[in-house]
């Protein structure tokens, strides 16, 4: 009976995202610190990130409108086993935070790094704005993470 | 709008039982082996917990090799090719890099196994087969 042996391997995922129509607008405005959402002209319901269609009312979405790089927390958690980032490949040095964001403007919210990973500092509510990274790219990782305004 | 790129999937193996002891004969005594099946007589390599044909569990550990023939093999896009070695006293072929030139590549050749250097307890514990000296069976 020999020791169990657990072999490493390294898998490399390659992979093509075809972006929507809309989708591709939004990711263009990022290269200029640029967020825009679709809003329903059912509902009013302001989407971000934008989706072709209103999950509601089931129009066609069209009417642009703008959005702050600023907003609020409506969710959080502190991550400690940290998971893949799908855009790098790499993880994130944990712990790390993570929000839903609700920016000013929108009716959805944004999954994304908070730069904040202490519980006792972060709250439903607490004001946060986008940092943008120094090259913009026209990809959702032009934003970094969001600090939190004290 | 197309975005591409690639993410890194980093995960371990866990080789079970037979497979753990099949790694670690070929890591720790360059050694490659099989189970002889007390039923059907098969030899069947890599090294098994059980028979899949008659399901019974499997006792009998016996080496195999280093020396084989080429049951088939395939060219890769790179030039390089893949191996199916019917290893010397084997029932069934198992798949690993032929070392060498691929153009020499025919059913039937001589082959033999050759032993990586830095040894980890993986199937690249096998470097690869080559053409064995002296050629054809």
């Amino acid at each position: 009976m020999s020791e169990p042996i657990l072999v490493p391997i390294e898998m490399d995922q390659s992979w093509r995202y075809a972006a929507t129509a809309a989708m591709a607008r939004f990711c263009e405005g990022l290269k200029e610190c640029r967020i825009e959402a679709l809003r329903c002209e059912g509902c009013g319901r302001r989407y971000l990130p934008p989706r072709p269609v209103c999950g509601n009312c089931h129009l066609l979405l069209r009417d642009w409108v703008p959005v702050r790089d600023e907003g609020r927390l409506a969710a959080w958690t502190v991550v400690h086993v940290p998971i893949l980032d799908a855009r790098s490949g790499r993880t994130r040095e944990a712990p790390y935070g993570m929000g839903l964001i609700r920016l000013d403007g929108a009716d959805t919210t944004l999954n994304h790094y908070v730069a904040e990973h202490d519980p006792s500092r972060l709250a439903i509510g607490l004001r946060v704005r986008a940092v943008w990274r120094e090259r913009l790219e026209g990809a959702i990782d032009d934003i970094l993470h969001f600090e939190v305004l004290r | 709008m197309i975005r591409s790129s690639a993410i890194r999937i980093p995960f371990r193996y866990a080789a079970g039982t037979a497979g753990s002891r099949f790694l670690a004969a070929l890591r720790d005594e360059q050694r490659i082996l099989g189970t002889r099946c007390t039923s059907c007589a098969r030899l069947l390599v890599p090294l098994r917990a059980f028979c899949p044909a008659c399901g019974i569990e499997m006792l009998e550990e016996v080496e195999v090799g280093p020396g084989g023939t080429l049951q088939s093999w395939t060219l890769r896009a790179d030039g390089t090719a893949f191996a199916l070695v019917l290893l010397d006293g084997a029932s069934t072929g198992i798949v690993h890099r032929l070392l060498g030139a691929a153009g020499e590549a025919r059913c039937g050749l001589r082959v033999q196994a050759r032993f990586a250097v830095d040894r980890r307890g993986g199937i690249l514990d096998i470097a690869g087969f080559e053409p064995a000296q002296g050629g054809a069976a």
